[in-house]
């Protein structure tokens, strides 16, 4: 396909069966460990019988435009690179956990006992090589389309009007506006609070303000002495599972 | 699982991988990782690893065996191993034959972890001796590792030990049906071929079969061109079958009305425009009324009626009786909703009634074969039955069979045996006498009363002993056995209950060439090629299925029987037919054969029934003595006071029956089985979401844990199939779970010949249940 310039994902989700073919795939191709996923499917149940819904969500990095993984992280490892994606360079990382705390879609993982962030990045080198992300084009149910963002917000426009037109009266685009413009445009049936997705996220007056601080050096000092400690934390944690695997043998 | 649980498990399986890999104690394990063996890791999740297609050095074309649906794909190999599937854009199943650039395509999510499976080093890979001669639920068989010569000897021995001494009839072939296994089987005389569609479909196989194919069920259903889908239980985007999945979202996008009937909210029901929580087993009434009303108001087609259908006048009288009053009543489905369903269905073309398996139709309840005939009788009257937007009979080429290819001598003969079977199975359904199918759910009556006769032997493949109903009755039944042979890919629970286990290699390991399964639009073959090889490795030695048989055959001393078999010429023969060959197949691009001259639908006019057309009045079952038509007709056994609540089955998207619980991924994804009921059905009983309870039926009784919500009825407990494990040797599948299977109760000859039913169904859930919390 054409190289896209302003890169952007359309999740259907009144259309997700939640089966999984993009998690596990995904799994596959960036080797993660047991536990940690860069997209996964969340399942969300409301209403009590027999007037029931249960909604499957895509949880994955919106690439948001005002991204608080971007504003929080101490070192510059997370951050926005030429496409405008957010990505996080694993060798400035120091594991300090403040962009998974700080993710309004609870959408970065971090699992201590390899020390391994993990994040979609929207299959990033996929892209630059004019191929879509791998989601797109394993997904079952063909729900998950890759394009220009503009591109994407009008077919998801569409998408909601037909399903406003056949009853679903909640049916709406989420991601045209949220954090500044997200560059994953999902399509809801319901209402944002079925999916269990936050209904106005914002970034944080306290973390705009920690961003705009000048004091990039107290920061790095600050960062080294969590670093100190989450490196003592985390050979604790790995000397247990070490203990733990010696008494399995 | 909760996360504590999640990581013990985790680090029990990599410790499994470090111990095998550091001392090489694990017998066969010991040189994995050493030789390379794993996936290729990407570490720290490399984002140019993500560039598969490029980096491969070698994309393989072949097929899925998850199911039957026969997926083709795209293997993508790098440093000799699989390391991505990618469905086959240019096949009917997992593709679009006509639009292949745009649409791509697609696998389901068993196919994508099926990779996992491959590399598992828990698979079995040498023939194994059974050393300890107690066998049963739990028991380790102490397995030794053995050389195939020995394997194949002691086998031969063991099986002709029996035959020789008891007679052919107390051996028997359990598998799904195979050409070689046939023939040996035949060649030995036994008539006891068991297989396992009575667990699975033979309920809406006999509709089919009477009513409109005097053959097999279709499985492709079109309904991405309906306008108006109606599921009864049917969970065609639950399961994540590729085309069902594609089909259904389809017809979604382009304004279909989806409306489902289900005591559970099945995935299906999610997406639906409206969900009707039915009362379990009374679907029949349902499709009874709706044909009341579909007559009665002349809402059918009339030309397709008219042309293609015949006993409509019959239809009419006998839907007389059955009002949307008496329907709303069995089935608590408001009357209005009936009716206005009712005309809905006839009056948005084309309008279907998917049905597939273990959904509403399947060999569920006792009344299982008339919700069959009943679907089959609407999805006639609307127009349906091989039309755009409904059920599409198959149009497979037709190749030259085993027994052409493969003529026996003159002085040779295959015996059809004479004796009753050991599961009854004949008893009294002519309908399925061409076929070999079995009774699962007679076996264990047959093999512990002796009767007819005593059973001595069985030669199994692939076949899980906790798939069977009544799964403890059917260990005691396969222990009574003296000697057991079985070929697999596991150290299964059926593998712990034999004598002799013969391993066999992965589906990415073969090669061969199949039909379109599941979506059979057209005349389609795809190629199946090896995408690795794990024989290349000193601690794999395992051998393909026809090859054990024949190799078993010439043992046991039938070896004439297969003199001048081989794999390579059946497929050239088979291709030669259809005017290509197997070096034409093998390295096309796509690795897809397709007859291009029938690409067009071209509509069946008539059908293979005495009539010629589809027998709504189906003269067939008259003609063997069952009901013609639908009659209204309860389950077997409803909930009582004891057993109060009703059991359901089924299946999550990412497992295949029992044989994917060993898979990292799948279980990473889909750990366990529940027993899920609805919260104020818990709340009643005491029990909180994640406690643990016992759920028991008069067969046996499970321990798992509870999962309370609020898309199911409040009289039901609903368990997936799968899990429950207890073979060691599946190091990750073991005890995570519990079985269903134990709950089902087998069933007598009397027991089974009372039912009348045409379909012979194993009543899977037509019992009830309690639960208390453990």
């Amino acid at each position: 396909m054409p190289k896209v310039n302003e890169p952007a994902m359309l999740v259907d989700q009144s259309l997700c069966v939640g089966c999984d073919a993009c998690t596990v795939v995904c799994k596959l191709i960036y080797d993660l460990p047991w536990g940690v996923n860069r997209t996964e499917i969340d399942t969300t149940e409301t209403g009590t019988f027999p007037d029931v819904s249960r909604n499957n969500k895509k949880r994955a990095c919106m690439h948001c435009k005002d991204a608080a993984c971007v504003a929080a992280c101490p070192t510059g490892a997370c951050h926005k690179n030429d496409l405008d994606l957010t990505v996080i360079n694993n060798d400035l990382c120091v594991e300090c956990n403040y962009c998974v705390t700080n993710c309004p879609f609870g959408a970065i993982r971090f699992n201590r006992s390899t020390g391994h962030i993990a994040k979609c990045t929207m299959c990033a080198s996929r892209i630059e090589e004019g191929q879509q992300p791998f989601c797109t084009e394993v997904c079952t149910s063909r729900i998950i389309k890759f394009g220009e963002r503009e591109v994407m917000l009008r077919k998801a426009l569409e998408r909601a009007e037909k399903l406003r037109e056949q009853g679903y009266e909640d049916a709406r685009v989420y991601g045209e506006g949220e954090m500044g413009g997200l560059r994953v445009i999902t399509v809801l049936s319901e209402s944002p609070e079925k999916y269990d997705l936050p209904v106005d996220p914002q970034l944080s007056v306290g973390m705009r303000l920690w961003n705009a601080l000048p004091l990039t050096p107290t920061v790095l000092v600050i960062a080294g002495v969590l670093l100190g400690i989450n490196h003592f934390k985390s050979r604790n944690v790995q000397d247990k599972l070490k203990e733990v695997q010696k008494s399995k043998k | 699982m909760s996360s504590t649980q999640r990581s013990k498990f985790k680090l029990n399986r990599r410790n499994f991988l470090k111990t095998a890999a550091g001392t090489g104690a694990v017998a066969g394990a010991g040189m994995l990782a050493g030789q390379g063996l794993a996936i290729p890791s990407f570490a720290r999740a490399q984002e140019r690893h993500s560039l598969v297609e490029e980096r491969a050095e070698e994309v393989v074309n072949t097929f899925c065996a998850v199911c039957s649906a026969n997926c083709a794909m795209k293997a993508y190999v790098k440093d000799g191993r699989v390391v991505h599937l990618a469905g086959n854009p240019y096949d009917l199943a997992a593709g679009d034959p006509f639009n292949p650039e745009e649409e791509g395509g697609r696998l389901c999510v068993k196919a994508h972890s099926a990779i996992k499976t491959l590399y598992d080093p828990d698979r079995l890979k040498k023939p194994l001796r059974r050393t300890n001669p107690e066998k049963g639920k739990g028991v380790d068989p102490k397995f030794e590792e053995i050389e195939w010569d020995e394997a194949i000897e002691e086998a031969a021995q063991g099986l002709n030990k029996a035959i020789e001494e008891y007679g052919p009839e107390t051996f028997m072939v359990l598998n799904r049906s195979h050409d070689y296994s046939v023939r040996l089987g035949k060649a030995i005389g036994t008539p006891n071929f068991i297989a396992h569609q009575s667990t699975c479909f033979t309920t809406q196989q006999a509709a089919w079969r009477a009513m409109v194919t005097g053959g097999p069920k279709p499985w492709t259903y079109d309904v991405e061109n309906s306008k108006y889908i109606l599921s009864f239980g049917w969970d065609g985007l639950g399961k994540g079958k590729n085309m069902q999945v594609r089909n259904v979202t389809r017809a979604l996008e382009n304004g279909a009305k989806l409306v489902v009937l289900d005591p559970y909210q099945s995935i299906t029901a999610t997406k639906a425009h409206e969900w009707f929580p039915i009362k379990p087993g009374t679907d029949l009434a349902f499709c009874l009324a709706m044909i009341h009303v579909i007559v009665k108001e002349e809402l059918y087609d009339e030309e397709y009626v008219n042309n293609y259908t015949y006993g409509f006048e019959e239809l009419q009288e006998f839907a007389e009786e059955y009002t949307p009053e008496w329907a709303a009543e069995k089935t608590g489905i408001d009357r209005e909703d009936i009716v206005r369903i009712a005309r809905e269905f006839a009056q948005n073309p084309p309008a279907h009634i998917p049905s597939h398996k273990r959904d509403a139709a399947g060999p569920n309840y006792a009344n299982s074969t008339r919700l069959a005939q009943a679907q089959l009788i609407l999805n006639a009257l609307v127009g349906t039955i091989d039309r755009r937007g409904g059920t599409i009979l198959p149009r497979n080429p037709s190749m030259p069979g085993f027994d052409d290819v493969f003529p026996l001598p003159d002085h040779l003969e295959l015996s059809e045996a004479t004796e009753k079977r050991i599961d009854r199975y004949d008893q009294n359904n002519p309908i399925f006498q061409s076929e070999i199918n079995g009774n699962f759910a007679t076996l264990p009556y047959g093999i512990l009363n002796e009767d007819p006769y005593p059973l001595k032997a069985a030669l199994v493949r692939r076949y899980n002993t906790m798939s069977f109903p009544d799964h403890n009755k059917f260990l005691e039944a396969m222990a009574s056995l003296d000697f057991v042979v079985t070929c697999e890919i596991y150290p299964s629970e059926m593998a712990y209950m034999s004598d002799i286990v013969f391993p066999e290699p992965h589906w990415l390991e073969i090669d061969g060439f199949g039909d379109r399964g599941y979506h059979s639009l057209y005349p389609q073959l795809a190629v199946r090629l090896p995408a690795d090889d794990l024989n290349e490795y000193d601690e794999y030695d395992t051998k393909g299925f026809g090859t054990i048989i024949t190799q078993l055959a010439e043992a046991m001393g039938y070896g004439e029987y297969f003199e001048g078999v081989d794999g390579d010429k059946l497929k050239e023969e088979q291709l030669n037919a259809l005017g290509t060959s197997w070096d034409e197949l093998a390295n096309s691009e796509h690795g897809i054969w397709e007859d291009e001259t029938q690409k067009e639908f071209e509509p069946t006019t008539e059908f293979n029934t005495p009539s010629g057309k589809i027998e709504l009045y189906a003269t067939r079952f008259e003609e063997e003595g069952f009901d013609p038509l639908p009659h209204w007709h309860p389950r077997r056994e409803e909930p009582d006071e004891e057993y109060p609540y009703n059991f359901l089955i089924s299946r999550p998207a990412i497992h295949k029956m029992t044989q994917t619980q060993n898979n990292p991924l799948a279980m990473e994804m889909y750990p366990e089985n529940h027993a899920t009921m609805h919260v104020e059905l818990g709340q009643e009983l005491g029990i909180e979401d994640g406690d643990e309870v016992y759920v028991e039926s008069r067969a046996g009784r499970i321990k798992l844990k509870a999962k309370l919500i609020e898309g199911i009825r409040k009289d039901c407990v609903q368990v997936m199939h799968g899990f429950g494990h207890w073979s060691k040797s599946q190091t990750i599948a073991y005890q995570q779970g519990a079985n269903d299977g134990d709950l089902i109760p087998h069933m007598s000859f009397e027991e089974m010949a009372e039912l009348k039913d045409p379909g012979m169904g194993a009543c899977m859930t037509d019992f009830g249940v309690k639960v208390y919390k453990a």
